[in-house]
């Protein structure tokens, strides 16, 4: 993808509706891109990671071992997801395996902890923008499982009662 | 849990933090805050026992847990501004240490860092909840499933 078609892509993320234009832009300047192809594997669950990732284009599957050893599809995400972010936030190790399916292909926009850390040297403003608009998002996805780990435990206590 | 939750900020970030928090007492039954209120703030419980409840669809409350000394009240809504999930209500005499969004909105024009730090070790403290969560659950499936 070129540049000018990434900014128009990330442009219409709700991820980044509170970035300006130069924001955007000098964000894209430390995103590096890459695509992954054909059973290849982004990340395996358990490892410790230290970058995030925004799919462009195509597909990632979010595989996880179940108690028996097999890896089980947990969900299919789309271009315009955003995943891998709690690395940058928290060393605990990945929660879940991202692969791209057999026969299938993905362009994803990679940052590095690294890059975001020369960030808040050059731009502390962006820097913390992104910081808090990564927290933000964090946050409303554990609300989320959150809300089912509370409903599943309840669910299994009023079978216990 | 309370001393590492604040591991990454140095003693002079954390005084500052502090110099941004009240001290609240609730008395036994009084309520912190309800379900679906607008969050507008942070406590920290230094002492006593909170009850979590949470109103299902059909109207009754569930019973979601206890907070207990060291834990965070409300830092979810603080995060991402969504409403309270549960209602907290002191359980008896409680302590807390309450931020105010108000606060931290000032924070945020004098020192981003430090406001980014105190974000990220909130996350980390759910994340970490959520895990210990996500492993009991998984521990009394299994149970259920020998059962």
């Amino acid at each position: 993808m070129i540049s000018s078609e990434k900014f128009e892509f990330l442009r219409k993320l709700d991820f980044f509706k509170d970035f300006k234009d130069s924001e955007l832009q000098k964000f894209l300047s430390v995103c590096a891109e890459r695509i992954f192809e054909n059973g290849e594997i982004i990340f395996e669950e358990g490892s410790i990671g230290d970058e995030f990732y925004i799919i462009t284009k195509g597909s990632v599957e979010i595989l996880k071992e179940s108690s028996t050893g097999e890896r089980q599809l947990l969900a299919v995400i789309e271009d315009g997801s955003v995943f891998g972010e709690m690395s940058i936030i928290d060393q605990t190790p990945r929660s879940a395996t991202a692969a791209v399916g057999e026969d299938a292909q993905a362009e994803l926009l990679v940052i590095k902890k690294v890059f975001l850390e020369e960030l808040s040297l050059s731009d502390l403003d962006l820097a913390t923008k992104l910081i808090l608009t990564l927290i933000k998002y964090i946050s409303e996805r554990l609300r989320l499982t959150s809300e089912r780990a509370y409903f599943a435990q309840n669910t299994l206590n009023s079978f216990n009662d | 849990m309370s001393d590492s939750i604040f591991s990454d900020l140095t003693d002079k970030e954390l005084e500052e933090i502090l110099k941004l928090s009240e001290e609240i007492i609730f008395e036994p039954n009084q309520t912190i805050f309800k379900q679906g209120d607008s969050g507008d703030a942070l406590y920290i419980l230094k002492q006593g026992k909170v009850s979590l409840l949470k109103k299902n669809n059909m109207g009754s409350e569930l019973n979601m847990g206890i907070a207990e000394r060291g834990m965070f009240l409300g830092e979810l809504s603080i995060l991402d501004s969504g409403p309270q999930a549960f209602s907290a209500i002191a359980s008896e005499r409680c302590i807390t240490l309450k931020i105010t969004k108000q606060k931290l909105d000032i924070l945020k024009k004098i020192n981003k860092k430090l406001l980014c730090k105190f974000f990220i070790s909130i996350i980390r403290y759910v994340n970490y909840r959520l895990r210990k969560a996500n492993e009991n659950f998984a521990a009394s499936r299994s149970n259920m499933q020998k059962l």
